[in-house]
């Protein structure tokens, strides 16, 4: 029997971790594929406070350390299944806690269309800042209207020939200094009021389609449409909203007892490594007061 | 630890047998997430020989095999391409396509 299992190894389970095995609680972290979560994307994060620069990667490595020193058990297993009674159920084993902590995070939002999925790392990219070195003078397109989308196409305008900006709607949500330097860019072209439809091409990408219609040729579809959670496994068991994150009224309850949240994967105002980090402690040692009493 | 092998020297080494080849960048996260999952088989898996590369300096394995992300994981049978794996994977879903 474990006091608390952390579901997810990213910043809010490894933060979990750290407050509840200083609390010297036996805890066990599972996570599915590799600690760190979509941080280790992160090129560089220079708005974590008191950390001028560091990379994701490094980050990531620091936390993991952290909790590892500290004796907390790390199993690398994927959860299938949790019930009311917090028993967990990995592709391996079964385990019970007293206290389950969900922070399972979020991963980048599909599209959804024809050859999206087939095409991934044949042409089709989430992250800029990671494949862009391989378009060096060809063309590429981004879609999303977005920061993510906004600096994908600033940053890839200095490496590729050209960037389409693809956006569904009229004008960007991101920010106007973004905005404005896309306009300043001549490689950059504008297109609005469009959708990506479909993705062309068998072996690697070849072409977009946009709006049914318009064909365009491209090397590279990079994808920045916001994120969304993986919840899909919890939602017999626990509540979720329209878009699949877990509802947490007061930021750690789930709706049961003994089950809490934490990071990306609940509904929230703003998703951050500060924010996460954040929820990280507070479900920790709201989840240890609780069982204490 | 997985050898290192320069961009000339993959034609030679994928020649026989079962051969994996990591695609990296030493500044790629994800890379970095891999490479100690792809040490842990090099030594699991004798029948397997694992190698890496460093794409920065490796412009004709990148073209030849298309490679437009990393990591890449690309998995050889006699000198043949079996198997191209792209993006960063669990160890068990790494077993299940090393089997």
């Amino acid at each position: 029997m474990y006091d608390i299992i952390i579901v997810g190894a990213g910043p809010a389970g490894l933060t979990a971790a750290l407050y509840a095995g200083r609390a010297n609680k036996k805890i066990l972290v599972l996570e599915a594929k590799a600690y760190g979560g979509q941080i280790v994307s992160a090129h560089e994060v220079s708005n974590y406070p008191g950390i001028q620069s560091i990379s994701g990667i490094d980050y990531a490595t620091n936390l993991y350390n952290q909790v590892i020193d500290l004796g907390v058990e790390v199993k690398f297993e994927t959860v299938l299944s949790i019930t009311d009674d917090r028993e967990v159920t990995t592709n391996k084993e079964k385990y019970q806690a007293k206290a389950i902590i969900l922070a399972t995070g979020a991963e980048n939002r599909k599209l959804r269309i024809e050859n999206e999925e087939e095409l991934v790392g044949k042409g089709v990219s989430y992250c800029a800042t990671c494949d862009g070195n391989f378009y060096k003078g060809k063309d590429v397109a981004v879609v999303g209207g977005g920061n993510s989308a906004l600096e994908d196409a600033l940053y890839l305008s200095d490496i590729v020939s050209k960037v389409y900006l693809i956006h569904r709607r009229d004008e960007f949500r991101g920010e106007a200094k973004l905005i404005s330097d896309i306009k300043k860019k001549e490689n950059i072209e504008l297109i609005l009021n469009s959708n990506v439809t479909k993705i062309n091409g068998t072996d690697k990408v070849e072409s977009i389609t946009v709006n049914n219609e318009k064909e365009i040729k491209v090397d590279g579809l990079f994808i920045a449409v916001g994120q969304e959670p993986k919840n899909i496994i919890f939602k017999d068991v626990i509540d979720v909203d329209d878009k699949g994150y877990i509802i947490a009224t007061d930021e750690v309850h789930t709706n049961k007892k003994g089950i809490y949240v934490a990071g990306d994967a609940r509904e929230k105002l703003l998703r951050q490594l500060t924010t996460a980090v954040s929820d990280g402690s507070i479900a920790a040692t709201v989840a240890i007061k609780e069982m204490e009493n | 630890m997985v050898k290192e092998i320069k961009d000339t020297e993959y034609e030679t080494v994928i020649k026989e047998g079962k051969v994996v080849i990591d695609c990296y960048a030493p500044w790629c996260g994800p890379c970095k997430m891999i490479s100690p999952i792809i040490d842990k088989f090099s030594e699991e898996i004798s029948t397997t020989k694992f190698y890496k590369i460093n794409v920065d300096e490796a412009e004709k394995i990148t073209k030849d095999f298309n490679i437009m992300s990393i990591p890449t994981l690309l998995i050889f049978e006699n000198g043949e391409l079996k198997d191209k794996v792209v993006g960063l994977r669990s160890k068990s879903e790494l077993e299940e396509i090393f089997k």
